[in-house]
């Protein structure tokens, strides 16, 4: 299937937005994606006609040459057979975006990118019921990222650089990791932790361990508890995670982990934690039953900066930071330097 | 890589907690323990008594998860949560990470556009 796929350009995007938006990208998406799968023509005034989840073969013009939403391969194979036929047979003048077209977004998350932060990978998993870490790891996992700005991520490392020394992590930024990070999304979309929510005794604790010269390692511990008690919470998420009914949900973990710390250089050169907890309750689009509970890990590291990785974290609209830049207030990164 | 050096030192630090007193993880931070000189190199004493600062107390305790995590099991649970190759064929595609990218990107190269969405970014959340 990825051979097939050669023929194509790949391109990956969260859909929520494209199929609800009304700039010149989310327009174009709709236009070709309402010929697809899911599609029915033009959705009915007031309505985003549904999910257009999947994966679409089409021409730059916005032509739909195939579209399908399966997880099997063969299914997708047959689909991009299928497209490149009608990518043959479609005339060189219904092809391209005509000169001059706009398919610019009139906001993306991805502009607000800590350059020079700390930018890590989230792995989640299930651990296995035996607690074997030599187990066969259970699937499916979920990934995210997490963004801290350069200040925030010197704010991880203590300012008393001396060997030994070790302090809490900021309570702003432990929130961050337990109300967005620790989570249960395994099986999909979870609700997000409100910072009432988070145990007051949650804590991480930073130790530098070693310096040699700029250069620290660092140790970080901490234990934290996230609960949805199912009461009404005036915190909780609006907007596009206001859950419609109460969804009581505990998370907690442990955490460890090691890093590098460059004090000349003002950035992480290492970060890999590792957290291990337990998660009760289902998070509304998560997959979870309400009386479900299990053992979970995560893994933290730190993300390469090679464009694939610039995904926005998936509550960065969530996060409480004035760095963010939101919708109406965004610059496009050309125009910011 | 980098990574690498941070395995290098788990496992070094994995050893030197290693002995009688095997992993405790899941407790809360001991507090600070005596400083070293400051901006000095630190000698193996002063590593040997940082780490005891933060060394496993008792055994794991295999039922409950929370206790199962230390230096010395630090290195399996990561490679265990980590994902797994066959978990990340997909990045073997150059992927454009939104569709205007991947349209112009397209135009360009006068291809066809293979696009996937997602509730939630495919290569991130979904």
């Amino acid at each position: 299937m990825l051979s097939a796929a050669q023929d194509f350009l790949p391109a990956a995007d969260e859909t929520w937005r494209l199929q609800r938006g009304d700039d010149a990208e989310c327009r174009h998406f709709q236009a070709m994606a309402n010929q697809g799968h899911y599609g029915s023509g033009e959705p009915e005034p007031g309505s985003d006609g549904g999910t257009r989840q999947g994966i679409y073969a089409c021409a730059p013009s916005g032509v739909l040459l195939g579209s399908v939403n399966a997880l099997d391969p063969a299914s997708v194979l047959t689909m991009l057979e299928s497209a490149q036929s009608a990518w043959a047979a479609l005339p060189e003048a219904e092809r391209w975006l005509p000169a001059g077209a706009g398919i610019a977004p009139a906001h993306r998350w991805e502009w607000s990118y800590p350059e020079g932060g700390l930018v890590l990978q989230r792995t989640v998993r299930d651990l296995p019921a035996s607690l074997d870490p030599q187990a066969e790891p259970a699937r499916p996992s979920n990934r995210d990222f997490v963004w801290f700005s350069a200040e925030e991520a010197r704010a991880l490392v203590p300012a008393d650089a001396r060997p030994g020394r070790s302090y809490s992590v900021p309570r702003a930024l432990l929130e961050r990791l337990v109300r967005f990070h620790l989570v249960d999304n395994v099986r999909g979309q979870t609700l997000p932790f409100s910072p009432r929510q988070v145990a007051a005794e949650s804590e991480m604790h930073v130790q530098v361990l070693v310096r040699e010269g700029t250069r620290l390692t660092l140790q970080f511990r901490g234990a934290t508890r996230a609960e949805d008690d199912g009461r009404p919470d005036p915190d909780a998420a609006p907007g596009d995670w206001a859950a419609p009914d109460s969804f009581p949900r505990t998370v907690s973990a442990t955490l460890l982990g090691l890093a590098t710390y460059d004090l000349d250089e003002g950035r992480f050169l290492d970060f890999e934690l590792v957290a291990l907890g337990e998660r009760r309750g289902s998070g509304w689009l998560n997959n979870r039953r309400a009386e479900e509970a299990g053992p979970i890990g995560w893994v933290f590291s730190l993300a390469p900066d090679d464009g694939v990785t610039r995904i926005p974290p998936a509550f960065i609209d969530l996060y409480e930071a004035s760095w963010i830049q939101r919708p109406g207030e965004a610059t496009p990164p050309e125009q910011q330097r | 890589m980098r990574t690498e050096s941070i395995a290098l030192l788990a496992c070094l630090l994995s050893c030197a907690c290693a002995g009688p007193s095997a992993d405790k993880g899941g407790s809360p931070p001991s507090p600070a323990p005596a400083q070293s000189p400051a901006d000095s190199p630190i000698s193996s004493r002063t590593l040997t008594a940082l780490l005891d600062s933060t060394a496993p107390e008792t055994k794991p305790d295999v039922h409950d998860p929370h206790r199962l995590l230390g230096m010395a099991s630090f290195e399996a649970w990561h490679a265990h949560i980590a994902p797994q190759p066959a978990e990340l064929a997909w990045a073997s595609l150059p992927w454009r990470t939104s569709y205007a990218e991947g349209l112009a990107a397209a135009q360009e190269q006068r291809r066809p556009l293979l696009l996937w969405v997602m509730n939630g970014h495919p290569l991130g959340c979904t």
